[in-house]
């Protein structure tokens, strides 16, 4: 027992440092400090630039691109987000080299261009280039879309034509989902045609008269021997708790009847219609919506045949 | 010749049919027919697979005392049976005028909806019956009056007596005036999940008095 309860006492410290740790944790990232705060900076920065590429590349690729918030949503929406998020990370990487590397690989090109040009010559090339981009970026992008065919190649394949490809698998999978929203629809629709045919509630009426069979005129005996007795029965029920169950059960009878109120939709009938009739007041349609939760799936929808309850 | 030629075809199509049906009674029987007010009804579950019930033999909970759950047995002699035994009291029993099956309920109950070829005894009558009352509603029953004045239930009929269900006591209300003057045991059935059993399969019913809006 005694091992049992240090075991415990152990577990409770483990568990209340855990706590007081991520308490502590929690408490300083409320407060970043100074060089959390340039790290978070840092990031922001990040970020900011990826979005910038992307739109670049959106803008550079044609009007047709979508935007970044497309492919967010379809992210949201679409299954196959694992490969869109390998390709949007090699995107990342890419776009965090592109600035210098194309910078590097203008150097290289203007330098075996020009031999003969000194470091001092490269370097304000370099610095040039390096204005332009800041100042204009998409010019700098067509440039070195014009240079060097194989980075823009490779920048359209990871960017561009990913996300146009993403763009039309969503497109595709948007049609595959209304297709298959249609297709449901049809089959409820269809569903509720069938169910309208049959009675769902599956009774039969039946008018106790003129039939001759043993068994009806065993039941009309029976029931007449009831009527002719039946003040004689009531007088003669003395128990109070047999009149009191019975007495309930009238109360349950009543209870039913207004359980049971179930009406047939008609031709030209909607909710509001229903329980306008019903109530008086169009507005408590909610009120059948609400009862009927197996028939009805939307307050604006319903079908010829449905037996809908109405409650009180 | 034709009659030969014409058997296999009839006793396909009947085949046939029956495997259409999606919710079958049991796997051997799809329908079964009997008859209510001189009508042939035919007994079936509803075939909507999606169907859900939403009247009041959905509802859970009533006050209890006094709508509390049954106990299994009514009497140690009097046996209890289920839909299936139901059914085959209908077509064995029912049919052939052996057998009645009893509705104990009170009449509102009985006429709102019932289970087909079932008869309204209300448990109130039974339970507090005389014996004179019992002696007429026994004779109905099939019971005959010896000239020594003994009751003899040799061809009395069959009872499979049902009411609302397992939260009802009304069926062992009615035993207790059944057994109070001597009904057989062996002729007493009692189906202790009654009409809610009934409806909870989605089996046909019997509208008495449709209540209209």
């Amino acid at each position: 027992m005694l091992n049992k309860d240090q075991y415990n006492q152990e577990e409770y410290n483990n568990y209340y440092q855990q706590e007081t740790q991520g308490a502590e944790i929690s408490q300083g990232s409320g407060e970043p400090s100074g060089g959390k705060g340039a790290i978070f900076a840092v990031l922001g920065l990040v970020i900011l630039g990826v979005g910038g590429y992307f739109g670049y590349t959106a803008l550079s690729s044609g009007g047709d691109a979508p935007t970044d918030e497309s492919l967010v949503v379809q992210h949201e929406v679409e299954p196959p987000a694992t490969s869109i998020q390998v390709a949007e990370e090699e995107d990342v990487q890419e776009s965090k080299k592109p600035a210098p590397s194309d910078a590097e690989e203008i150097v290289q090109n203007v330098a075996t261009d020009n031999p003969k040009m000194s470091p001092e010559e490269i370097a304000k090339v370099v610095q040039m280039v390096m204005t332009q981009m800041n100042k204009n970026p998409e010019e700098v992008i067509e440039k070195v879309e014009t240079k060097s065919e194989s980075d823009t190649a490779l920048i359209s394949a990871l960017s561009g034509t990913d996300v146009d490809s993403v763009s039309e698998e969503g497109n595709s999978d948007k049609s595959l989902e209304e297709t298959l929203n249609s297709i449901e629809e049809t089959q409820n629709t269809t569903i509720k045609q069938s169910s309208a045919k049959v009675d769902t509630y599956n009774k039969v009426n039946v008018e106790s008269s003129s039939s001759t069979d043993e068994l009806s005129q065993l039941s009309s005996q029976i029931s007449s021997l009831m009527e002719e007795n039946s003040e004689p029965v009531s007088k003669t029920s003395t128990s109070n708790s047999n009149k009191n169950y019975t007495e309930s059960i009238k109360k349950e009878v009543v209870t039913r009847s207004n359980e049971m109120r179930v009406i047939v939709v008609k031709k030209g009938d909607t909710l509001g219609k229903i329980a306008k009739r019903a109530y008086g007041n169009v507005m408590e349609f909610k009120k059948i919506y609400r009862a009927n939760p197996e028939i009805l799936n939307r307050p604006d929808r319903i079908y010829i045949g449905q037996k809908l309850r109405i409650p009180k | 010749m034709k009659r030969l030629l014409l058997l296999p075809l009839a006793t396909s199509f009947l085949l046939g049919n029956a495997n259409h049906v999606t919710v079958k009674i049991s796997d051997d029987l799809a329908y079964a027919y009997t008859t209510d007010s001189g009508k042939k009804i035919k007994i079936e579950r509803i075939q909507d697979t999606s169907n859900h019930l939403t009247d009041d033999y959905a509802k859970t909970s009533r006050p209890c005392p006094p709508f509390c759950i049954q106990p299994t047995k009514i009497h140690p002699d009097i046996e209890n049976i289920a839909e299936l035994e139901i059914i085959d009291f209908m077509k064995n029993k029912v049919a052939t005028n052996k057998g009645v099956i009893i509705d104990a309920r009170l009449k509102s109950w009985f006429e709102l909806e019932t289970i087909p070829s079932a008869i309204n005894i209300p448990f109130p009558v039974m339970q507090n019956a005389s014996k004179k009352k019992a002696e007429l509603i026994f004779k109905i029953l099939g019971m005959k009056v010896e000239d020594n004045g003994n009751w003899n239930f040799e061809n009395a009929k069959e009872l499979a007596v049902f009411c609302n269900g397992v939260w009802c006591e009304q069926s062992a209300h009615f035993m207790s005036g059944m057994l109070k003057y001597n009904y057989p045991t062996s002729k007493l059935h009692y189906y202790r999940s009654g009409f809610q059993g009934w409806k909870l399969l989605g089996l046909t019913t019997i509208v008495h008095k449709e209540i209209k809006k």
